[in-house]
């Protein structure tokens, strides 16, 4: 539960290419990993976080998000119920924050894995699915220059696994 | 540089999951028509490269829900669905099998007997499961429906159920349910949906006193007696098991149900249940028969007139709904009616009003706070602008109606936007057109209204 103390703090973050980020205690904590960092050091206003594994320009980004969505309610623990499935929807913010290109994209995935932001990995989760969504397997490779590097066997057994599906 | 190939598998699992799961909410899959777009995403994603290959195949969660839907398959089409499912179910590894298969179009119930027949040999994970197959218009015999020698049926297996999920079974639907026969020994404690539609009462029955013994926490109930062409085939098969089961059985079997909430059962296996918890009674359409009520009435007393019993659905109305003896359905204590394609006369015996110790009320459901009527044809809407102004004009404290929901009513004239989100000051009644005015004014004076 954060105090009334913790929302007017500040938080000073590092990032891989040595920029410092100076932000709200609030949007920080987005990050559960920042925030678990941040209950390790204390009171210390003055120490930085580092984030090794983000550049600059990536985090920036992720900030971004995090700033629009600081007073989001904390998600809800994951349901056990098999019968609930998540949609592909995608918020109209999230949306048009998410129109990057695949460089940025897949950036932006990693680093909200990496500080543990589920929502963010969530859009940009959901982001790639739309992508690949309806796609043969040949048109997924060229989006993604992926190699095929199957053997002409392993795609023969492949094709008789699969073969009712296309010529139903 | 950040590309797909960074991302560990977890996410790439994650990624999975998510393009194959957009449609896929059980069992609506068969009303919103899937058409397997789900099946054939996972089986793209797993033919790109080695490592998405291993990464699909590796989360067994990916193949523990399979969806198959077909029209107007042919048999080699099922061989290969069968091998495919068989493939999906083995990649599941030992987790709770999701399954819904609907084939339309069937010629015939023999080139889908393998398909369930593999499904059948992963019983113990059954979690959820749908099958839903209707057969062919085209005529039996016809030249184009080639039975392989194979097939021939002395050779077949029975659909015999042993587990059926055992602790796992949450939901069983199938409109074959007479096609399975029955050796379950073991109680089935999640098992809280069951719909079936059978073909012949002592299936039916043999069916019901096989798996509702084991079934104690079941919440929802339906049973429907429906006669297709696939009869003869299930009959001619299982006849012998239903018959030797009744012979078997001293007496007649009695299904008490402490945790049924909702109920739609063919009319005359009424007698055979109570149920202490019921909510909601379903009828297909109101049956004609005056011991069809009398039974329904004595399954209530016998029931201990729930007090939780205060919602009743009719399917559908027929002609011959106002021979029967209709008004003893709804008692007085019901307060939510759902009814789908009403006819006239539904209205008006629902605006009669009534007069006993000078007090005005209505003659039938009394208490009625909510209703729900489904498909009615713009002809009604005269009819229920009259029973809606009817219930609610009739003013403190005897009103008691409070909301109404329309489902694809009044096409030509359908409710204006104006009723269904209505301003804070009020609808201006002049701008609302007169065959919706007295509702609007309802709506004005309180009454919740809505419409899909």
């Amino acid at each position: 539960m954060s105090t009334t103390e913790d929302k007017t703090r500040k938080v000073k973050l590092v990032t891989s290419d040595n920029e410092e980020f100076e932000v709200d205690w609030e949007v920080a904590t987005r990050s559960v990993l920042i925030k678990h960092m941040l209950e390790d050091i204390g009171e210390s206003e003055e120490q930085a976080i580092p984030l090794p594994n983000v550049t600059a320009n990536v985090l920036k980004k992720v900030l971004e998000w995090c700033e629009h969505h600081r007073k989001d309610p904390e998600p809800a623990p994951e349901s056990s119920d098999d019968n609930r499935k998540r949609t592909l929807e995608i918020g109209d913010w999230d949306a048009k924050f998410i129109q990057v290109d695949q460089e940025m994209l897949f950036e932006i995935i990693l680093a909200a894995n990496y500080l543990d932001i589920k929502a963010l990995l969530d859009v940009g989760c959901k982001t790639v699915a739309n992508m690949i969504k309806g796609k043969q397997p040949e048109e997924i490779r060229k989006m993604f220059n992926i190699v095929n590097d199957f053997t002409p066997e392993e795609e023969a057994q492949i094709k008789k696994e699969n073969e009712w599906a296309e010529d139903r | 540089m950040a590309a797909i190939v960074n991302l560990v598998d977890d996410i790439l699992c994650d990624i999975f999951s998510l393009t194959i799961q957009n449609t896929r909410v059980f069992p609506e899959i068969f009303k919103t028509g899937n058409d397997f777009r789900d099946c054939v995403s996972l089986i793209n994603i797993s033919r790109v490269c080695r490592r998405w290959r291993e990464v699909a195949l590796t989360d067994s969660s990916l193949w523990s829900s399979i969806y198959i839907h077909l029209d107007s398959p042919t048999a080699r089409t099922l061989d290969k669905v069968t091998y495919f499912a068989s493939i999906c179910f083995t990649r599941s590894k030992d987790l709770s099998l999701i399954c819904a298969i609907s084939i339309s179009n069937l010629d015939h119930l023999r080139f889908a007997r393998p398909l369930v027949q593999t499904l059948i040999s992963h019983e113990d994970r059954w979690s959820r499961i749908a099958i839903n197959f209707t057969p062919s218009t085209r005529p039996f015999g016809s030249s184009k429906i080639n039975i392989p020698e194979s097939e021939d049926s002395d050779g077949e297996q029975d659909l015999l159920l042993r587990y059926a999920g055992s602790s796992h079974l949450k939901e069983f639907h199938s409109n074959l349910a007479s096609w399975f026969t029955y050796s379950i020994n073991s109680p089935l404690p999640a098992l809280s949906t069951l719909r079936m539609t059978c073909f012949i009462l002592v299936g039916c029955m043999d069916t019901l006193a096989n798996l509702l013994p084991f079934a104690l926490n079941l919440q929802e109930l339906e049973v429907t007696l429906e006669t297709t062409r696939f009869d003869a085939d299930v009959v001619e098969r299982n006849m012998q098991v239903w018959m030797a089961a009744v012979q078997e059985a001293k007496v007649r079997p009695h299904f008490t149900l402490p945790a049924l909430q909702t109920l739609n059962i063919h009319a005359p296996l009424i007698p055979l249940f109570t149920c202490s918890a019921l909510k909601i009674y379903v009828m297909q359409t109101i049956s004609w028969r005056p011991s069809d009520l009398t039974n329904y009435l004595e399954f209530i007393e016998r029931s201990g007139l729930p007090p939780s019993f205060r919602t009743i659905e009719v399917r559908s109305t027929t002609s011959l709904w106002f021979n029967a003896p209709v008004r003893g359905y709804f008692l007085p204590t019901i307060t939510n009616l759902l009814i789908t394609s009403p006819e006239k006369r539904f209205f008006t015996m629902f605006y009669e009003r009534s007069r006993e110790d000078g007090v005005v009320g209505f003659s039938v459901l009394p208490a009625l706070k909510y209703l729900e009527i489904t498909d009615c044809g713009d002809g009604h809407l005269p009819f229920f602008s009259s029973l809606i102004t009817s219930r609610w004009d009739i003013g403190a404290p005897h009103r008691t109606l409070k909301s109404v929901r329309l489902n694809r009513c009044f096409t030509s004239s359908p409710v204006p936007e104006l009723l269904l989100s209505p301003p804070s000051n009020g609808i201006d009644l002049t701008r609302v057109e007169e065959n919706w005015r007295e509702i609007a004014r309802c709506v004005n004076e309180g009454l919740s209204l809505f419409a899909c």
